[in-house]
């Protein structure tokens, strides 16, 4: 019968607030806690319609005008025309799918490494923990863009699996501390202590007691890594290391700093136009991670 | 603390004084700060290795390409380009692989980086020795106003939570956060230089104007600072909200901590409540944030310096890579990872002194 | 819930608890119809409900009761150290300072009150362990407090702390210039104590000084309470969930539930003649203390009512296995039952500690419903 309340005198309000709470329906509540998160999920949303449904609608060819070069918004040119006079929209709607596709692949590949070694290194703990937790930190410490750089620069990314783990290859260090940690704290939760105690297998202990309660951890790195790599991707593109074809949001930018498009007043919304998608993005996934955070568990974030 | 036992008995048995010089000696030896520096060396021989055997054994690797390309363009007989290679990388081809990797090491040892490919006669370590001052320069002064400012923002957002401020300040951050630096620097210069016009970009650009000597005067120091200060303003915006961020959930869980308000309970100022309570104690986390931070921000020297005409250390590695020379991209990368090494040695030195856990050998 | 009446029955119930103490003592602490709230997202809980209790200088008074039954937040609504989002939304704490002066603590101005902060009235915290500053030594901290109250003689306030640090039997060079982490959970318990004594209060709070220390130490920090008492004579208030303790170092009990004092007695007529039920349930939840015949151990039935939801009448009676129809509509008020002794319930004279009269509980659950 000791105390659970520790801190400033509150008598347990929690408890009473936790009761409240299960009254109403999960799906309020996320809403509720998420006002601003909200917009995240939505922005997200409409990116992935866009690039995934929207070329569909695309007509095959999106033609060069040597005539239009950099042409200011129009009927035709909703968003303007590049340094070849290509339409922008197009670009625009084209060039998300594979940004997209990469970085998803990416990141599963890094959370999956993460969270298999992660979780055993810190079940297992002893020899295969700080061999885990020191080669983490290692390829932590080294600067993640220039690895990146240097590693495109020796290994040819042509295709897309390649660049994916490249990618994952420079995200796994941060998501695996931190499934690491998350495994320390559920180790000593009953459930898990009481599967050890029966001698039930590593396997077992893993993928039926430790993973299933990580779920909602595993989704949030799995979006903190699609950051990371969308990151590192548009990196990668903007040194001109990935081979340049196609529709590319990434590749957009790294034509308009090697044209310096930036600096024609003309060509402001060409210009502006993969900036606000990246931007918009990276601040989406930001924006969901951190809901995700919030409804799932409030205090990791300091760990 | 594991200590179960009667206290008295703890109390009377451990004297004062008893804590000999060597006792405390083989503390720091296992302490905090000898684990790290073990982990620094660690990092920099993973390092060296890995780009080792990176350009030694990948098939294509660029010894090869070079030779070849020697051959092909120049017309060179196969000996004399193997032998310009050698020289370029510092490595002699014909020994065996161990053997060119101790070679390699000593060479490293001895500062000995190899030859620029791009510009014939300069050794990879003057070419560095001349840029990295720009980058420490730039890089560091902005890690140290985004790591100081940031705490100081997210520990006023955390007491005005909820609040008109907080949230206003919330929303710079997550947009901080999330869009990459180098978007952030040609927005800065789209916005402010093309269409407002209020920065004299053209005249900013390079680290010094021209025919300005490196001197000790205050001509030069302000014209270095000038020319700093666009690199300097987007590191800081662009990192800065992960640091606000961060401060602020860790004020918050601070500001919940008994000793904050035994602290209120028995008179202690506010102002030293909120210094040496709140303050103190919510900056520790952040510590441990700096290693990524520090490699992060220097990392992001790589890709602002160019748009700046900076000439640090960054705007080198972007021509190298343009150009593939891979002595050089080489000797970068060595250089920059040893120099975030010691940065984070000298931010753990700093955390420890701040946190007496640490420094006594209570453990991370 | 009529809180109204409740309140005027109260009011007289205060009123009898000031002539009937024993000690001839001057009063120094009256709390009179304290109600303190949460701000929750459900709206106002209500943590404490119209506490009343009364003081007498040199008493050492215990508040026992689970978590949740306001106990802390009367301690804390004392020293004025209520969390954010927390209110005093109705009644009075008069404390007569140790020159005399009698002030209503809840009325006066932060800068007015900075003279009866830790000077008047001082308090130790629940969790020892984390009540310290993990950056600051111990000295730091005891330096720190003196000067906040402008006494600026360095050397003096050490004098003053190696002293309290002796008489709560640590060593005291070793300790003054420890950080904390370097202690034991008990010996920053004890600082805690000696920090709590710095300024000489009149009166001293101790939240739960046991808690989560093992048993040994535990025995060691109530010798070191009572020695301390023999020897500096102050008042104190000892919160506490666990009676047994709380016998050891009181003169008086009180007992709350639900955020009220239900009885309120000296120690001794607390202990062999309880009064409420609910005292009587706190004795068997926990191993008698020495020298009494064996009793089974009984848990009461039942939890800690929902303070956003609390039940009507008394709000004991969903677990109280002698409650009657009039439990349910009824408020007991706190009225003397035996002299200098006063319960809140409309059976105290059935009210035994025959454990099987508890065991019966279920039988009684099932009828309510």
């Amino acid at each position: 019968m000791a105390e659970a309340v520790v801190g400033t005198g509150a008598p347990s309000p929690g408890v009473d607030r936790a009761a409240a709470r299960q009254r109403k329906s999960f799906l309020r509540v996320f809403i509720e806690r998420n006002k601003v998160g909200m917009i995240g999920y939505v922005i997200f949303g409409a990116i992935l319609i866009m690039s995934f449904i929207g070329p569909l609608f695309l007509p095959d060819e999106n033609p060069t005008d040597v005539g239009l070069v950099y042409a200011p918004p129009s009927w035709d040119h909703p968003l303007g025309t590049d340094w070849r006079g290509q339409d922008v929209l197009y670009q625009i709607i084209n060039g998300g799918a594979g940004l997209l596709i990469v970085s998803m692949i990416a990141a599963g590949v890094a959370t999956a490494v993460a969270v298999i070694f992660g979780a055993l290194a810190g079940l297992i703990g002893g020899r295969l923990d700080s061999v885990a937790l020191i080669l983490a930190d290692v390829v932590l410490t080294v600067p993640f863009i220039i690895l990146l750089g240097v590693l495109a620069v020796f290994v040819r990314l042509d295709n897309i699996f390649l660049l994916a783990l490249v990618l994952a290859a420079v995200g796994w260090p941060t998501l695996l501390r931190a499934v690491r940690a998350q495994v320390l704290s559920l180790k000593e939760r009953e459930y898990v202590e009481a599967a050890r105690m029966l001698d039930l297998p590593m396997r077992h202990v893993l993928f039926r007691e430790v993973l299933p309660n990580m779920m909602p951890y595993i989704i949030i790195n799995f979006v903190l890594g699609m950051t990371n790599a969308i990151y590192g991707q548009i990196i990668l593109y903007y040194l001109g290391l990935v081979p340049l074809q196609g529709d590319n949001w990434g590749l957009m930018i790294q034509q308009i700093q090697s044209k310096q498009a930036y600096s024609l007043n003309d060509a402001f919304v060409y210009v502006m136009a993969p900036i606000v998608m990246i931007s918009l993005l990276q601040l989406s996934l930001v924006l969901i991670s951190r809901t995700l955070e919030d409804v799932f568990n409030p205090r990791l974030r300091e760990v | 603390m594991a200590v179960v036992s009667t206290d008295a008995t703890t109390a009377t048995t451990r004297q004062p004084g008893t804590v000999t010089v060597w006792a405390r000696s083989r503390q720091i030896l296992t302490g905090f700060l000898a684990r790290r520096i073990l982990r620094a060396i660690l990092t920099i021989f993973f390092v060296t290795t890995f780009i080792f055997f990176l350009v030694r054994l990948l098939p294509g690797n660029p010894i090869e390409v070079y030779i070849n390309q020697q051959i092909t363009q120049y017309g060179y007989s196969y000996e004399d380009a193997r032998a310009q290679a050698q020289s370029l990388f510092a490595i002699d081809v014909d020994q065996p692989v161990l053997l060119q990797y101790f070679d390699y090491l000593q060479n490293l040892a001895q500062g000995n980086l190899g030859m620029s490919v791009s510009s014939p006669g300069t050794t990879v370590g003057e070419v560095i020795e001349s840029r990295l001052p720009w980058t420490l320069f730039s890089v560091g002064t902005a890690l140290v106003i985004s790591f100081i400012v940031g705490a100081l923002l997210g520990m006023f957002m955390a007491y005005e939570r909820g609040r008109f401020a907080d949230s206003v300040l919330s929303s710079f951050a997550s947009l901080s956060g999330s869009i990459p630096n180098f978007l952030g620097a040609l927005l800065l210069l789209i916005f402010f230089g093309v269409k407002l016009e209020w920065i004299p970009f053209v005249d900013m650009r390079g680290s010094l104007s021209p025919g300005q000597q490196v001197e000790f005067s205050f001509a030069f120091v302000q014209d270095a600072l000038y020319h700093a200060t666009l690199p300097i303003l987007v590191y800081v915006v662009f990192s800065i909200g992960s640091w606000m961020l961060l401060m602020k959930s860790s004020t918050i869980s601070t500001l919940e901590e008994d000793y904050v308000a035994a602290g209120r309970a028995r008179g202690v100022p506010e102002w030293r409540i909120a210094i040496f309570y709140v303050g103190r104690n919510a900056i520790l986390p952040l510590f441990t944030q700096l290693t990524i931070a520090i490699g992060f921000v220097a990392g992001g020297s790589l890709l602002i310096e160019p748009i700046f005409a900076y000439e640090g250390i960054g705007s080198e590695l972007w021509r190298s890579i343009q150009q593939r020379d891979y002595p050089m991209l080489q000797g970068i990368f060595l250089v920059v990872t040893v120099s975030v090494v010691v940065a984070n040695l000298i931010a753990d030195l700093f955390y420890s002194r701040l946190d007496p856990r640490i420094r006594t050998g209570g453990g991370e | 819930m009529a809180t109204s009446t409740q309140a005027a029955q109260d009011r007289e119930a205060k009123d009898r608890i000031r002539g009937t103490a024993e000690s001839t003592a001057p009063t120094i602490l009256e709390v009179d119809d304290l109600w303190v709230e949460y701000k929750t997202p459900a709206g106002w809980m209500q943590a404490v409900r119209g506490a009343n209790m009364s003081i007498r200088k040199g008493e050492a008074v215990a508040l026992i009761g689970e978590s949740g039954s306001g106990k802390s937040t009367l301690g804390f609504a004392i020293l004025r150290m209520l969390v954010r989002g927390a209110r005093v939304s109705r009644g009075s704490v008069r404390f007569t300072t140790s020159k005399g002066e009698t002030l209503d603590l809840l009325k006066m101005s932060d800068r007015e009150f900075r003279r009866v902060r830790w000077k008047e009235i001082a308090m130790t915290f629940q969790a020892a362990q984390s009540s310290l500053n993990p950056v600051m030594k111990v000295k730091d901290t005891f330096q720190e407090t003196a000067r906040a109250h402008g006494w600026r003689n360095r050397g003096e306030v050490r004098e003053r702390t190696l002293d309290l640090l002796q008489k709560v039997q640590l060593d005291p060079d070793r300790v003054y210039n420890a950080y904390p982490h370097e202690l034991s959970g008990g010996m920053r318990q004890r600082v805690s104590i000696a920090l709590s004594l710095l300024l000489q209060p009149t009166l001293i709070i101790l939240d739960e000084p046991t808690t989560a220390l093992d048993i040994l130490t535990q025995r060691a920090i109530i010798d070191v309470v009572r020695n301390l008492r023999e020897e500096l004579d102050f008042t104190m208030i000892f919160i506490s969930h666990d009676l047994s303790l709380a016998a050891e170092l009181a003169d008086r009990v009180a007992t709350m539930y639900a955020g009220e004092v239900v009885e309120y007695g000296p120690v001794r007529d607390v202990f062999y003649e309880p009064q409420h039920p609910y005292s009587v349930g706190l004795m068997n939840a926990v191993p008698p203390i020495a020298g009494e015949e064996f009793t089974p151990l009984t848990a009461i039935p039942g939890s800690t009512p929902n303070l956003l939801n609390i039940p009507s009448g008394c709000p004991f009676h969903p677990r109280c296995p002698f409650h009657t129809d009039i439990c349910i509509t009824d408020h007991p008020p706190l009225e003397e039952v035996a002299p200098s002794h006063l319960a809140a319930c409309h059976h105290h004279d059935e009210v035994d500690k025959d454990p099987e009269r508890w065991e019966s509980i279920d039988d009684v659950e099932e009828a309510v419903g």
